[in-house]
């Protein structure tokens, strides 16, 4: 890791503390922990059930449009400001670019992360901007960048769903035109369960092969869909399964972006609604009142 | 959709003037009087994967407290020591005036003044942090990212980094010399001693001239001078005056009184943010 010469740097070599922790489980533990025989889940979701979603945009003053969302324990809040220049460009381009920076906090996840943008974080920000560009009218705003900037305050599993829904909430929240609302879902894939919307543990589970043998399926697949035209805007899927694992994948992750989407709707018609009634007062006191002359 | 047009105003083509016709009748333009603080609000715990957290809003400038604990090994020099690294972040998410990239110079001054109001205040002692002398020690990573940058930050830092430190709770490490071996116990926790309660309060100097506390982002940049007292309890602990417009006598004991008195203020909101996070 290279020295930040411009941040007060700790020590060098530090461990976090969980390494040492006493127990340590073995996998038929993990996953008698993750599922019980009756199919339940941890916090007793059923496998293909999602976890409750709390929105709400509006929330950084100084931003053009922002959003925050909550997925239980998952926190994400993003900010969209106006269309700037693009810096270092010089030729001309009849669209315009959309550049996007998807960060860890560094207390977001177990184990602490440095303030320095490392690999995964700059695949997921690539991800995020595959995911919003196509729903995004480009043509609007030629020659100019909308800058996306989403921070994960919590990582409790699916935060790169979280980000993509949560940033097309703050696009739309900051006017930018746009041919649909963007909502994203994470699928879990390990042997012969799927489990929709993982947390952090399920996660974690997904990324090993089931030692037993019988089939090797496992994985993660995070699906960004436009529902309003039925279209996958960005499919990204790790670990190894087969292409029949793959297909049903889909299907489930379109379910779970369709019971998303009316609530990124909801919240849109919120503040649309909220402003205006905020520009009808205004108009209503300014009849009234004399303004402050220059 | 177009972008709205916003009616042109005095406030957009000449906001000095507009801040001093405000100022000639001793109120500012949203409604406060010179001396009036902006509504805080202070939430702890909310961040689980963190040993400590603290959220804090002053009107609309946000800042997150996160800290994060590690091991590591002492250094040669001061054996008995732990570590205490607290940074400042400001995202381009927070403000339009910041960029992605390394850290913008007001960001490097900020994490300089977290880490020396931290020295001066004697807020935590780095000896509580070392665990076994020469082998084990205690690093605590205090970083404290703007969500929303609307003046004020030193003053939200400070007491989001405070609320946050009064929540920590550090396993218990049982360390062998001999066999090199650590055992962490997750379950059994004690509270990190916090020895002290700076609290900050930002005042920024209109005209060279008029005192505004507690200022918005938008009397920051029109002002001619800014400056940062930190109190802790009855105790002046440091003036950061960074250049700008000199002050006479009486304004600075004026600061440093009304930055007393703000402190009673905060330091109750704290206690009662954390009474209400352990029951």
């Amino acid at each position: 890791m290279p020295t930040d010469s411009r941040r007060l740097q700790g020590p060098e070599n530090t461990t976090a503390y969980t390494l040492y922790l006493p127990n340590s489980k073995s996998y038929n533990d993990l996953v008698g922990e993750i599922i019980t025989s009756d199919e339940k889940r941890k916090d007793g979701r059923k496998l293909y059930e999602q976890r409750r979603i709390f929105v709400k945009t509006g929330v950084i003053s100084q931003a053009k449009g922002s959003a925050y969302l909550e997925q239980n324990n998952t926190k994400v809040v993003c900010s969209v400001f106006d269309p700037r220049e693009i810096p270092r460009k010089s030729d001309y381009s009849v669209n315009g670019e959309l550049y996007c920076e998807f960060k860890f906090a560094p207390f977001s996840c177990i184990k602490w992360r440095s303030h320095q943008p490392d690999t995964q974080e700059k695949e997921c920000s690539l991800i995020l901007r595959r995911a919003l560009e196509p729903a995004v009218c480009r043509h609007e705003f030629p020659n100019f960048q909308v800058d996306v900037y989403a921070l994960v305050l919590e990582n409790d599993g699916s935060a790169l769903a979280a980000s993509i829904t949560c940033a097309g909430l703050a696009l739309a929240d900051a006017s930018v035109p746009m041919y649909d609302l963007v909502v994203a879902a994470t699928l879990g894939i390990h042997g012969d369960k799927k489990f929709m919307d993982p947390s952090v543990e399920e996660e974690f589970l997904c990324n090993i092969p089931p030692p037993d043998g019988k089939s090797c399926n496992h994985g993660i697949i995070t699906a960004a869909f436009s529902p309003a035209h039925q279209q996958l805007s960005e499919f990204t899927q790790s670990g190894a399964m087969d292409i029949d694992c793959v297909t049903s994948s889909i299907q489930l992750l379109r379910e779970a972006c369709e019971t998303i989407y009316p609530l990124s709707q909801h919240c849109i018609l919120k503040s649309v609604t909220k402003m205006l009634k905020k520009k009808q007062t205004e108009t209503k006191l300014d009849l009234n009142s004399d303004r402050i002359a220059c | 959709m177009s972008m709205e047009k916003e009616p042109v105003s005095g406030r957009t083509i000449h906001p000095v003037k507009y801040y001093r016709d405000f100022l000639a009748q001793n109120v500012r333009p949203d409604g406060r009087s010179l001396q009036t603080f902006r509504p805080v609000s202070i939430n702890v715990g909310s961040i689980k994967t963190a040993e400590g957290s603290a959220i804090v809003k002053i009107g609309n400038t946000t800042v997150v407290c996160g800290i994060k604990a590690e091991l590591a090994k002492p250094k040669a020099e001061e054996p008995n020591f732990g570590y205490l690294v607290p940074n400042v972040e400001l995202p381009p998410l927070c403000s339009p005036k910041f960029r992605p990239g390394p850290p913008s110079d007001q960001a490097q001054v900020s994490s300089n003044f977290i880490a020396e109001t931290l020295t001066n205040s004697r807020c935590i002692d780095l000896r509580d942090l070392c665990i076994v002398s020469e082998h084990l020690a205690w690093v605590l990573h205090c970083d404290l990212i703007c969500l929303d940058h609307d003046g004020s930050l030193l003053d939200a830092c400070v007491i989001a980094l405070v609320a946050a430190l009064r929540t920590v709770e550090l396993p218990h490490v049982l360390y062998d010399a001999e066999a090199e071996k650590t055992v962490v116990s997750a379950e059994k926790r004690s509270k990190l001693k916090v020895h002290s309660e700076p609290v900050a309060t930002t005042y920024t100097i209109f005209d060279d001239e008029i005192l505004l506390t507690d200022p918005t982002n938008e009397e920051e940049s029109l002002s001619s001078g800014i400056m940062t007292v930190v109190v802790q309890g009855d105790k002046l602990c440091s003036v950061h005056k960074p250049g700008g417009s000199p002050l006479t006598d009486a304004q600075l004991q004026e600061c440093i009184n009304g930055a007393m008195k703000r402190a009673e203020h905060i330091n109750k909101l704290i206690n009662t943010a954390l009474k209400s996070h352990e029951t």
